[in-house]
């Protein structure tokens, strides 16, 4: 009798879990491995070898690591060894990032203001300048005709042209694939609307936004916005700080000439006017808004500005020295005018450049070069901090509270009193704390599950951004097999994107094609084809260059060809 | 030779030969892990040339004898360097975290300790009753839990779901903390600080509490305690004047022990409870590769314990005249 109450209840259990199995065409992996063919006889020499795929730990993000196992299983779909490797983040980015000593691993650049102009990805991630220890060109991607139009894109200043160019190096890195785009990550975030309205916020950036603070309007007696952020800032002093928090912060302190606008394009901001004086994008005339003040009372002028360009560049100030790299020299005109001089035509000058330098007061960092030089200034605390911004430094109290208040003098006043910047041990105390109507804002952002949690709480809304970060896998081309384009073709077929986005972000997600994200909304291509997910492309573009499985399904090399690092493949050397 | 002053200089000759072990140890474990201070550039998109100017700024670029040598002249000269991440002199960013620090790790053992010699003096005095069953059995509980799960517990049942406790952090935001006692000295802060002392304290309670019952069973089969007894002595009284004084000998050591231990615990403490102290230093620090003030902090908390058992060890004789320096 119990047996037979047994088998029933077994039998129905094996029923239940046969139907919850998805149908979707991505996981049905019975015809996936009939197509396959097979062929008898070949030779062990040919055989490629196991690769690994690197990922992070699942407690540095869960969701590199799940689409990772993801990917690696129906990489083994295709007869390859694939080991999935966890390191931590330390590790990974030396081996990774340095010394790129992997196979494949798997990356999210994170999506910033900066990073809405083309050229972070077009050619940052990409030209081969950048391929050898250290470089963000990963994958060691070397192709001169596609070098050739990410140079150009950086000397063509008129936008639509620009974008034309940034298409066609779109169009060559996906025959290419150097590296696979998998996911954009919507950013999800909460802020008590009880509290505050009028929240604007803006792609890359979520709720941290310059434009958020300026525009955010009291509903009631709490006039400081409360800030929530899972870490503490490392130091005010901007010209040393590496850590992009640091930067959220003081760009609310120090003015730019220019600010990326809430939908990403460059806004004239604390500059009146810009003006490319010969028409060849070699010199340009900067203009400043008149009346303008520090919080000392000093006015800012054009001096300043050329002060802070010479500045990054002699004290080589880590965070500003990329950006000033492109300028031969700054002159000033008059008091409110100064002159760029690049060395060349430079078409992300007013987006990467004048839109991420902040404009420092001379008669503050002068005395403290003079005294102390380059070091001095490095080491500078800069507690009470000086800028020209809408925000002045009330007090920082360590790993409890930064506080900020309103500079009313500022020629675009915000409508809060000020912003008190509280910095929680991790995501989660932030959440319970915007939970709790301890902060207005929680500026991370929050897991899928976090955000229902607080579906119940009336006075919190979260929004769901679009971002232009790119999760992706980097294929490493100084090693067999990923030297060949078939292969990195035919594994690119095989990341199953649609269910990374419903499975691992919960919908939170858009599949990534190309590049460029389509929240980047103008420099985003709609008709640039990408790769979906589709096995038997794969298995085709594999057949087609030559490979072939055995009996157990293993992948083959094509004739005449074998791995001469049985280990780790290598054929080129990183310079 | 022989006395007390010998004794102490040996100790303190001991005590410097460990330090230095453990600074050249620190020294070498923090290169050898994987990384280095500008992994964080990734994540700020910084190029190329930006990631080789800070390694010559911090003098990484030069090879790692060169670095130690430097280091240990530093060091023997009292300076600690300079952190990686603010590039604030070490000491000055351990003097910010310090005194959060110090009153939650000070109320945790002060509360542990007190009721660990009033529990355990109770659980022996009513040796084999259900009291000394239960009592026992919480402390072991509480001590074989993981602490931040006791935190994360206590935080979900007594401060979200309850509102008794704040959520975390030393004050609600926004308050002025300008003055020293302004920010330490008021209903708010203890307020605070409470829930976080009673979760460290439950943790800890244990070991000393088990140590003072054994102590104190002992001592109660002594004769003075029949004594005290037979003069017609109040029982709360022989408890308490004569059996107590008496068994606290051996809780002098766990105390010492206790605190080293209590700074492993503190760090979960602080990040459970957001509280603005040494121990999310720690974990920045080393999550930043920020060598120098994860040596520092490190090396502080070698001090600390070697410091506190040399204390327990002089205590000891002052205790307990019957323990002789050699």
């Amino acid at each position: 009798m119990k047996k037979t109450l047994l088998l029933l209840v077994t039998s129905v259990l094996l029923f239940l879990s046969a139907c919850s199995m998805s149908v979707s065409k991505e996981s049905n992996s019975e015809t996936n491995e009939s197509i396959i063919p097979v062929t008898e006889g070949l030779s062990e020499d040919r055989k490629v070898r196991e690769i690994v795929l690197n990922v992070t730990t699942p407690d540095y993000d869960p969701v590199r690591y799940e689409f990772g196992l993801m990917i690696a299983e129906e990489w083994k779909k295709l007869g390859i060894d694939v080991k999935v490797e966890p390191l931590e983040w330390n590790r990974l980015s030396e081996l990774g990032m340095q010394q790129k000593d992997f196979d494949s691993f798997t990356l999210s650049w994170a999506g910033r203001a900066e990073r809405i102009d083309p050229d972070h990805f077009v050619f940052g991630t990409l030209h081969s300048s950048l391929s050898g220890f250290g470089g963000y060109n990963i994958a060691g991607y070397e192709n001169p005709e596609y070098d050739a139009l990410a140079e150009e894109q950086r000397r063509v200043s008129d936008p639509e042209e620009r974008k034309e160019i940034v298409k066609k190096a779109e169009e060559i890195f996906l025959e290419d694939v150097p590296y696979a785009s998998v996911a954009h990550r919507d950013q999800i975030m909460p802020y008590n609307k009880e509290n505050f309205t009028n929240i604007q916020y803006m792609i890359g950036e979520g709720l941290n936004s310059f434009w958020t603070f300026l525009a955010i309007e009291p509903t009631g007696d709490q006039k400081y916005v409360r800030w929530g952020y899972p870490s503490d800032i490392n130091s005010l002093n901007p010209l040393s700080s590496t850590n992009s928090h640091d930067f959220q912060v003081t760009r609310l302190i120090y003015d730019r000439l220019v600010r990326i606008s809430e939908t990403g394009e460059p806004k004239n901001w604390a500059a009146e006017s810009i003006e490319d004086v010969n028409g060849d994008g070699k010199s340009y005339l900067v203009t400043l808004r008149p009346g303008m003040k520090f919080h000392d009372g000093e006015p800012v002028t054009s001096e300043d500005v050329k002060f802070s360009f010479d500045l990054v560049k002699e004290i080589q100030s880590p965070y500003f020295m990329g950006m000033v790299e492109p300028i031969e020299s700054v002159e000033v005109v008059d008091e409110l005018s100064v002159k760029f001089n690049l060395k060349e035509p430079f078409a992300p000058f007013i987006s990467n450049t004048l839109a991420q330098m902040y404009i420092f007061p001379q008669h503050y960092w002068q005395p403290i070069l003079d005294e102390k030089g380059a070091t001095g200034v490095l080491e500078h605390q800069n507690e009470d901090i000086v800028g020209s911004g809408p925000f002045m430094i009330d007090y920082w109290q360590r790993n409890q509270e930064l506080k900020l208040d309103t500079y009313t003098e500022y020629h675009t006043p915000a409508k809060v009193d000020g912003i008190l910047s509280i910095p929680y041990s991790n995501t989660e105390t932030m959440v319970a704390a915007v939970d709790k109507g301890q902060a207005d804002i929680g500026g991370w952002w929050i897991e899928p599950i976090q955000a229902e949690g607080l579906e119940g709480n009336e006075s919190v809304e979260v929004i769901t951004v679009p971002d232009i970060g790119l999760y992706h896998i980097n294929y490493n081309m100084r090693r067999m097999p990923f030297d060949d384009k078939a292969f990195r073709k035919a594994i690119t077929y095989a990341i199953p994107k649609e269910r990374i986005i419903d499975e691992i972000l919960e919908g939170f997600g858009q599949k990534a094609n190309g590049l460029i994200a389509p929240a980047n909304e103008f420099w985003h291509s709609p008709d640039v084809k990408g790769y979906e997910y589709d096995f038997e492309a794969a298995v085709e573009e594999l057949k087609a260059a030559g490979y072939e499985w055995d009996e157990n399904g293993k992948l083959y090399y094509p004739e005449g060809k074998s791995d001469q690092d049985k280990e780790k493949g290598i054929i080129r050397e990183v310079e | 030779m022989s006395g007390l002053p010998w004794f102490i200089g040996k100790r303190i000759l001991q005590a410097i030969v460990t330090l230095f072990i453990l600074i050249t140890l620190l020294f070498f474990m923090f290169r050898i892990l994987p990384g280095d201070p500008t992994t964080m550039f990734v994540d700020a998109a910084l190029p190329v040339e930006a990631r080789e100017a800070v390694l010559a700024q911090f003098g990484l670029d030069k090879p790692l004898h060169e670095q130690y040598w430097l280091y240990m002249k530093n060091f023997i000269q009292g300076d600690f360097g300079m952190s990686f991440t603010s590039r604030e002199p070490v000491m000055d960013v351990i003097g910010h975290y310090i005194l959060p620090t110090v009153f939650l790790m000070g109320s945790t053992i002060l509360l542990a300790v007190i009721v660990a010699i009033v529990l355990g003096a109770l659980t022996a005095w009513y040796r084999g009753t259900k009291f000394e069953a239960i009592v026992v059995s919480i402390a072991l509980f509480f001590r074989s839990a993981p602490i931040f799960w006791i935190g994360m517990v206590a935080l979900a049942l007594l401060s979200h779901r309850l509102n008794l406790f704040p959520i975390g952090g030393m004050y609600d935001p926004g308050k002025d903390t300008s003055s020293f006692f302004g920010t330490y000295f008021n209903l708010e802060f203890i307020h605070h600080l409470l829930l976080p002392s009673i979760v460290g304290a439950a943790y800890y309670v244990a070991n000393p509490m088990l140590v003072m019952r054994s102590s104190m069973i002992e001592i109660m089969e002594d004769d003075f305690i029949e004594l005290s007894r037979a003069k017609g002595l109040k029982e709360r009284h022989v408890i308490f004047r004569h059996a107590v004084r008496n068994s606290l000998l051996p809780v002098v050591t766990e105390i010492a022990l206790l605190v080293g231990f209590a700074i492993g615990g503190q760090v979960l403490l602080e990040v459970v409870f957001n509280w603005p102290g040494i121990g999310r230093l720690i974990v920045d620090s080393i999550q930043r590769n920020d060598y120098p003030v994860a040596q520092a902090t490190f090396f502080l908390m070698g001090v600390i314990v070697i410091f506190l058992n040399l204390v327990s060890d002089i205590l000891y004789g002052y205790l307990d005249p019957r323990v002789s320096y050699k």
